[in-house]
């Protein structure tokens, strides 16, 4: 079952992937979306751009850590970090859903 | 520019024509001027070309709204489809709109200026009227005007400040076109896709490129919108793996050889679209080499706007006619200027296309523009491939 509440706690075995209430255009290392819901854009930069590709396919919180350390000069404990409060400002403007934990 | 049309663009390619002294405001005019600066910004992004501060935030900026402005159109078409589906109003998908579902990875892929439904013709009536309850309204200039009378649209619909537009289509062409086909023949072979969670419904690749060819080289006459026709020819051709047995079979039978061959040729030229050197055969006019060279080069002249395009719309009709030949494609004397709103208006540069009051030394000047332009075009050089490889010309 899937969550889009903005108060659900986002952990690294939490699954995660975009919701279909949104659409998306890549501008090369950027991304521009906009939320059907609320009708406001949002813009992200390169990393929430990846971050924003391996969305688009369900996947586990500790997955996205892991390629983006892999890709990226950043050690795992902030990339996690950083990742989640990333994903937490997702789900709060309605962008992605949370599928549960595994 | 065309560069950018291209499927996969040779990066080497890219950066050796921006390299090569090229003027970027003039590119970054004729990306807004085609709808195209979200896709020239992705590929200058990715080469990573070098634009100048000013001219660097100037087309980023550009390039959100003109993505932001696609987005909207996907949710626009999307409470559209919802509207009309409530009333059990059928709806076929047509050029960009359609496109943006079938031939491109993503619907923001493929900048449009509006959205363009089929709608089956009995119904045309009943959804421009109900889009007006959800918003979209006809301004009075475009209610009024007499030339939708025998349109192939009805009176153009906008929301919110006008700048999204919609146009309920009844037919895929205006009435006067020459074209031996019918409607009915696109919906016969409409496809469904998903997307979004919902079902749309567009025409078959083959109709989605007979359309393109047709439209450009015919209802635009090769003056305009190429850079998106060229874009969608090589994008059909890429995804859809056109069946170009049958492709030719249609395009003669509906009588459209020629508008095909120059479309496709000069998407190929420019764009890198994988047309065969057999299927052009098969669809170019009997001339020499020469002559669909130096046809060739006109238009390759006049696909954008430019110091260098014909200076004479009297001379660009003409060699439209030698190069379409439409006596000898069976269109009889149905002509594109005889419809498009454009010319109505006074052509691509605001030059009348009714017989002039001019002097003769005024009429004098503009027959020496004209050769002039002649000897011009036939030295203008062919431009690189997008792709970095060497087709065989067709002969």
């Amino acid at each position: 079952m899937s969550s889009s509440n903005p108060r659900h706690a986002i952990s690294p075995a939490s699954m995660v992937a975009a919701s279909s209430d949104q659409v998306s255009a890549s501008l090369g290392n950027e991304t521009v979306l906009l939320s059907m819901e609320s009708a406001m854009y949002y813009g992200i930069d390169s990393v929430g751009s990846r971050i924003w590709e391996l969305l688009q396919e369900p996947i586990r919180v500790s997955q996205i850590r892991d390629v983006i350390t892999s890709e990226y000069d950043v050690d795992a404990e902030r990339c996690e970090a950083d990742v989640i409060a990333f994903l937490q400002r997702l789900l709060a403007s309605g962008l992605i859903e949370v599928r549960g934990d595994f | 520019m065309f560069f950018t049309a291209a499927v996969s663009p040779s990066d080497s390619a890219l950066r050796q024509a921006l390299n090569a002294g090229i003027d970027l405001d003039e590119l970054c005019v004729l990306a807004e001027h085609e709808k195209a600066v979200s896709i020239v910004w992705r590929h200058l992004s990715r080469v990573g070309g070098e634009l100048g501060t000013d001219r660097h935030q100037r087309l980023r900026q550009s390039a959100m709204v003109s993505a932001m402005h696609m987005l909207r159109y996907q949710t626009l078409l999307r409470d559209t489809i919802d509207l009309l589906a409530a009333e059990d109003i059928d709806v076929l998908l047509l050029k960009g709109a359609g496109l943006a579902f079938t031939a491109y990875p993503l619907f923001t892929d493929r900048p449009m200026g509006d959205l363009d439904l089929l709608i089956r013709s009995p119904n045309g009536f009943r959804a421009w009227t109900l889009l007006q309850t959800a918003g979209w309204f006809a301004s009075d200039v475009e209610i009024e005007s007499k030339r939708f009378s025998n349109h192939h649209h009805f009176p153009r619909l906008a929301i919110g400040n006008g700048v999204y537009q919609v146009e309920i289509h009844d037919r895929v062409l205006p009435d006067e076109h020459p074209f031996r086909f019918t409607v009915d023949e696109f919906w016969a072979r409409a496809l469904n896709v998903e997307a979004n969670g919902r079902s749309f419904r567009v025409p078959h690749p083959m109709h989605q490129l007979w359309h393109a060819c047709v439209h450009f080289a015919w209802s635009h006459q090769m003056q305009w919108g190429s850079w998106r026709t060229f874009r969608d020819a090589a994008w059909i051709i890429e995804k859809s793996g056109i069946d170009w047995k049958e492709f030719i079979a249609f395009a003669r039978k509906t009588l459209a050889t020629t508008c095909c061959f120059w479309t496709l040729r000069l998407a190929r030229r420019l764009a890198g679209a994988q047309v065969p050197d057999s299927t052009l055969d098969c669809l170019r006019p009997p001339y020499s080499r020469w002559m669909v060279d130096q046809l060739e080069r006109h238009f390759l002249a006049s696909v954008l706007p430019s110091v260098n395009s014909c200076p004479s719309a009297g001379l660009t009709q003409r060699l439209w006619e030698i190069a379409v030949m439409p006596r000898w494609s069976g269109h009889g004397r149905a002509r594109p200027w005889h419809v498009s709103d454009r010319w109505r208006r006074g052509g691509p540069d605001g030059e009348s296309n009714r017989p002039s009051n001019a002097s003769l030394t005024a009429r004098i000047r503009k027959a020496k523009a004209g050769a002039a332009y002649l000897v011009r075009a036939s030295r203008l050089a062919v431009p690189m491939d997008p792709l970095g490889q060497t087709f065989a010309e067709a002969e």
